[in-house]
C-alpha cells in the first residue's frame, strides 16, 4: 500500500509536527513497511474464526464516587512550564 | 433571490454526576485551577479510563426522554486532534455505536404551529480544559478541572428554518434535561452550549446548499444574532453569484459577527477509532427499564397537575413550569403558604418582571428565601400590609433577603384596616382639597384615587387601599 509524502505532511501537521526532508523520507519508509505488515495480515482468511471483541458488562463500570484527586503541585509539578497553578502551553491560534 | 434556510443544532451538555465520567475527580465548576485533576484526566501515559456508570445512566435517560432508541452494544472512540484543552491530544467520544439513536421533540412557534425536530443521535464524551490566552506571559493557561466532565452532545436533523425554530428547540432541550435532572443547563457557565449548522437553497430546491457551521454560542441571543447574521451573509454571497465555502466560523458576540475559523481543505481529520483502554460495553433491556422507571414528570404532565390539583389556568401553569428552578421555587413556596393560585400570580406579574430586569443572562436566579417570600405574600393575603408596602418590601428583600416578618415588626409596617380611622383621616382630607370634591361631583372620577394617594401619602402606604376607596365613594356620593 502506498502513502504519499503529501498525506504524511499532512498527518504531521495535525499533530503540530514539522519534518525535515530526510526525516519525511525516513516516515515515508517507516510508514510504508508498517501498512505492508498489516496488508499482509489481512490476508489471513478468518471466515472461520469467531468474533471474539470482549464486551464488558455494565455492572463492571465505575461507581459515581469521588475519589481524592492530585494536589495541584503533584499535577502542574512535571510540566516545562506553570504558573498560578496553570500549565502554560504555547498559545496556538486556531 | 430567495431562499429557504436549513438548519441543525448540535447541543452540548455537561451531566451533573458526582465525579467524572472517566476518572473519580469531582465534576464542580469552578475550583481553584487544576485541583481536580488525576493521572486519567490529564492523560498521564498508562492511566486507565473507566466509564461512570451514572453517566452512561444520565445517558439513557435523556435519550429515553426524547424518545430514542436504546444501542445494546456502546462503543467508545478517540477523537484525534491536536490543542492544548485536550490533554491526550484525543478526546473520547463515540462515532459509530453512540449511546442513543434517533428520537426527536416537537416544537411549537408563537401561533402554536407545531413542528417535530428529528435527532440523530445521542453520545456521551468527555469535556475539555478551559483555556485562558495571556498575552503577558506569552502562553496559554490551561486548566484541567473541566477536562473529562461527562458531556452528552445531542446532534439533530437539519429539520429548523429560522433562528426562532432553532431557539424554541434549544429551550424545548433544555426544559427537557432540567426536568431528568441530568443537568444544570446553565448557560452562562457554560453546562449548555451549541453549535449551529446552516446552510441555504434556492426556494423549493431539493439540493442543498453549502453549510458552514457556527461555534461558541452559549446564549438564546447570541444562537438568535448568529443565526440572523448567517443568513444575511450567505444570502449576500448567493445573490452576488458567489459561493458559500464549507467552513467553521466562531461567533464573536461582542462584536456581533463572525469570523472563519477554518476552511474545509484545512478540516479536522479527526481518525476516529475504538479506544483500546475502554472495551465495548453492553446496555442490558432491565437498565433501561430501571432508568424508565425512575423518569421524573416532564413538563408537560406538570402543567397537567398544576391545572388539575392546584386550579392553576393552563396559561400560568405553562409559563410556570417553563423553568425547573422556578417550578422548585414555588413548590417551596406553597409548601410554606399552601395558596397556590395566589402565589403563582404575585411570581408571574411581579416576580418573573423582577428577574428579567435584573439578569442578562438566561439562567433563572432568585435570591429571596422560599420561607420568606412565603411569609411576605401571607402578611399581603392576610391584610396584615397593604398591597403598596408588600411591592416595596419585596423590592429590598430581593437585594437583602432579609427576615420580612422583623422588616415589618420594627418598621411598623403593619396595615391599617380600621374603617373609623380610615374615614377621620379622609374627612380630614375632604376638607384640605374642596377642588378635588368638586372635580368629582363635576364627574372627573380621577379624584378619587387623587385622595387614596393622598392617604397613602400621609400613612406612609399603610391604609387598606381597599377599604378606603370603598368609603372615599360613599363619603362623596
Ligand atoms: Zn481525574
Amino acid at each position: 500500500m502506498e502513502i504519499t509524502e503529501k498525506e504524511i505532511k499532512h498527518l504531521a501537521s495535525l499533530s503540530r509536527l514539522n519534518f525535515t526532508d530526510e526525516e519525511l523520507a525516513k516516515f515515508s519508509a517507516d510508514f510504508k513497511a508498517i501498512l505492508d505488515y498489516v496488508n499482509e495480515l489481512q490476508k489471513v482468511d478468518t471466515s472461520n474464526v469467531k468474533d471474539n471483541t470482549i464486551i464488558r458488562a455494565y455492572d463492571e463500570l465505575r461507581e459515581d464516587e469521588v475519589k481524592p484527586s492530585l494536589s495541584n503541585e503533584e499535577i502542574v509539578g512535571n510540566a516545562p512550564k506553570n504558573y498560578n497553578g496553570y500549565f502554560i502551553a504555547p498559545t496556538v491560534v486556531e | 433571490m430567495e431562499y429557504d434556510v436549513v438548519i441543525g443544532l448540535e447541543v452540548h451538555s455537561e451531566l451533573k454526576t458526582k465525579s467524572k465520567v472517566f476518572c473519580s475527580c469531582k465534576n464542580e465548576f469552578g475550583g481553584e485551577p487544576n485541583t481536580h485533576c488525576c493521572p486519567v484526566c490529564i492523560g498521564l501515559p498508562g492511566a486507565l479510563p473507566i466509564p461512570n456508570k451514572e453517566a452512561v445512566k444520565m445517558t439513557i435517560k435523556a435519550g429515553l426522554a426524547v424518545g430514542s432508541q436504546i444501542n445494546d452494544i456502546a462503543i467508545f472512540e478517540r477523537k484525534n486532534y491536536f490543542y492544548p484543552d485536550l490533554a491526550k491530544a484525543y478526546q473520547i467520544s463515540q462515532a459509530v455505536r453512540p449511546i442513543c439513536i434517533g428520537g426527536g421533540v416537537e416544537i411549537e412557534d408563537k401561533n402554536g404551529h407545531k413542528k417535530y425536530i428529528r435527532l440523530n443521535r445521542i453520545h456521551l464524551e468527555e469535556d475539555a480544559g478551559k483555556l485562558i490566552h495571556n498575552s503577558k506571559i506569552g502562553g496559554t493557561m490551561v486548566d484541567y478541572n473541566r477536562g473529562g466532565v461527562p458531556l452528552i452532545e445531542i446532534v439533530s436533523e437539519a429539520d429548523m428554518s429560522s433562528a426562532e425554530e432553532a431557539v424554541a428547540y434549544l429551550s424545548k432541550l433544555r426544559n427537557i434535561l432540567q426536568y431528568i435532572e441530568v443537568s444544570d443547563c446553565k448557560m452562562e457557565q457554560g453546562s449548555l452550549r451549541c453549535d449551529v449548522n446552516i446552510s441555504l437553497k434556492p426556494k423549493g430546491s431539493e439540493k442543498l446548499g453549502v453549510r458552514a457551521e457556527m461555534k461558541n454560542l452559549n446564549s438564546f441571543r447570541s444562537v438568535t444574532r448568529a443565526i440572523e447574521y448567517e443568513i444575511k451573509r450567505q444570502s449576500r454571497l448567493l445573490d452576488e453569484g458567489e459561493e458559500v465555502i464549507q467552513e467553521t466560523r466562531r461567533w464573536d458576540d461582542a462584536r456581533n459577527r463572525s469570523f472563519s475559523m477554518r476552511r474545509k481543505e484545512d478540516a479536522q481529520d479527526y481518525r476516529y477509532f475504538p479506544d483500546p483502554d475502554l472495551l465495548p460495553f453492553k446496555i442490558e433491556r432491565s437498565l433501561v427499564e430501571e432508568v424508565k422507571r425512575t423518569m421524573p414528570k416532564l413538563r408537560e404532565e406538570k402543567i397537567n397537575d398544576y391545572v388539575n390539583d392546584l386550579g392553576l389556568s393552563e396559561y400560568d401553569a405553562s409559563v410556570l413550569t417553563n423553568d425547573l428552578n422556578l417550578v422548585k421555587y414555588f413548590e417551596k413556596v406553597i409548601s410554606y403558604f399552601n395558596k397556590p393560585k395566589f402565589v403563582c400570580n404575585f411570581i408571574l406579574t411581579t416576580l418573573l418582571k423582577k428577574v428579567k430586569e435584573d439578569e442578562e443572562n438566561d439562567d433563572l436566579v432568585i435570591p429571596i428565601e422560599p420561607q420568606n417570600f412565603a411569609n411576605l405574600l401571607q402578611m399581603y393575603e392576610s391584610g396584615q400590609i397593604s398591597q403598596a408596602i408588600c411591592r416595596e418590601l419585596f423590592d429590598e428583600i430581593w437585594t437583602t433577603n432579609e427576615d420580612c416578618l422583623k422588616i415589618v415588626k420594627e418598621r411598623n409596617l403593619v396595615q391599617n384596616n380600621n374603617e373609623d380611622e380610615i374615614k377621620e383621616m379622609l374627612k380630614v382630607l375632604i376638607e384640605e382639597f374642596p377642588q378635588s370634591v368638586q372635580d368629582y361631583k363635576a364627574g372627573n372620577t380621577k379624584a378619587l384615587s387623587f385622595f387614596i394617594g393622598q392617604l397613602m401619602k400621609k400613612t406612609q402606604g399603610k391604609a387598606n387601599a381597599q377599604i378606603a376607596s370603598k368609603l372615599i365613594k360613599e363619603m362623596l356620593d
